[in-house]
């Protein structure tokens, strides 16, 4: 099982990755955003697990719901990297 | 030493696979790459196809972003593979999108002050003869119209003229601006042949028959854009700073 965990675990850390890429040029390239949101959302990416999902669902971006769903991916590689830190799968 | 110094210098100008033409498990490989994150990212349709000759051919197409050439490869078969011309980058060794290209290959760059049009030429023929498929962006830069094209460079069919293969318009619509799942149309029109084209009266009326075929594939009319357009930031993500500034400043 561990394999399969760990495949799954580095499949979403780099989908992870993209979608925090994704979320920072997407709030960067946003022209209806005023200069404060801009800042607060740009900001928010130190707690990116919370705040993909809340710009995603909240944020009005205007994301499909592919992307909606992908933006829980971050938060869900942090959790199994935190689940391999605490020895949750051993 | 000397010799050994001189094509070192050649490769880290012009990128070491810039000619291959060949369809190898590295260029199947791109191609398969390519095809999934375009097909991923956007809406991708073809038409056409159908009235593709057999190779080899010259592609004539239209140029509104970065995204082009991919957006191309992501709606044709693996074969014939398409090698293209005219990046005007010649150092491929700086900068993480001229390694990736480097990498790849299967591209003619042509920069005028360090490249001979002599040597793209040659490079040319050799695709012809390997039965490849040439493509060229005959605007030669990034327009922002989609119903509109540039004036096409001098001599857009001057390659297809001179080995006599047959030269296919295409227009790819909606690539101007981009977002996620966007759609964007990749047409092919009926080939032109230009085996009997002799002289040069024949060559300009060839060049803007081929103008015109590019030109009968555009939309009528500019796209509406909506408001809310995710991930927007693709419009840009390929373009390079000359065309995103251009685009900012000049007229659309």
């Amino acid at each position: 099982m561990l394999p399969v965990i760990w495949t799954l675990f580095a499949v979403l850390a780099l989908g992870g990755f993209l979608m925090i890429a994704a979320y920072w040029l997407d709030v960067q390239d946003r022209p209806d955003l005023s200069v404060r949101a801009r800042i607060g959302w740009s900001a928010a990416v130190l707690v990116f697990p919370f705040s993909i999902p809340a710009y995603a669902f909240a944020g009005g971006p205007g994301w499909p719901t592919f992307l909606r769903v992908a933006s829980l991916i971050p938060a869900v590689a942090l959790a199994l990297f935190f689940g391999f830190v605490f020895g949750v799968f051993s | 030493m000397a010799t050994i110094d001189v094509a070192k210098e050649r490769v880290r100008r012009t990128g070491p696979r810039e000619l291959s033409v060949e369809v190898t498990p590295r260029y199947r490989l791109m191609w398969g790459l390519i095809r999934a994150v375009v097909r991923l990212l956007f809406d991708v349709r073809a038409s056409g196809l159908e009235h593709w000759p057999k190779p080899p051919f010259q592609l004539v197409a239209n140029h509104h972003n970065g995204w082009d050439p991919m957006l191309v490869i992501s709606v044709v078969p693996v074969e014939p593979r398409i090698t293209w011309f005219g990046p005007r980058e010649a150092d491929f060794s700086r900068g993480f999108k001229n390694h990736v290209m480097a990498y790849f290959g299967g591209m003619i760059p042509y920069n005028p002050d360090r490249t001979t049009l002599t040597s793209a030429v040659r490079a040319v023929r050799r695709v012809f003869e390997a039965r490849g498929v040439l493509g060229i962006f005959a605007e030669g830069r990034i327009g922002f119209r989609e119903a509109k094209l540039l004036e096409f460079e001098e001599g857009a069919a001057a390659f297809a003229v001179t080995s006599g293969v047959p030269v296919v318009p295409c227009a790819i619509v909606g690539s101007t601006d981009l977002w996620f799942r966007k759609r964007v149309e990749v047409r092919f029109g009926p080939p032109i042949w230009t085996d009997a084209v002799r002289g040069r009266e024949a060559r300009a009326a060839l060049d803007v028959r081929i103008r015109e075929g590019v030109a009968a594939l555009l939309p009528d009319r500019e796209p509406r854009l909506p408001a809310r357009r995710p991930l927007a930031f693709l419009t840009n993500l390929l373009n390079g700073a000359e065309d995103i500034a251009r685009r900012r400043s000049g007229p659309r």
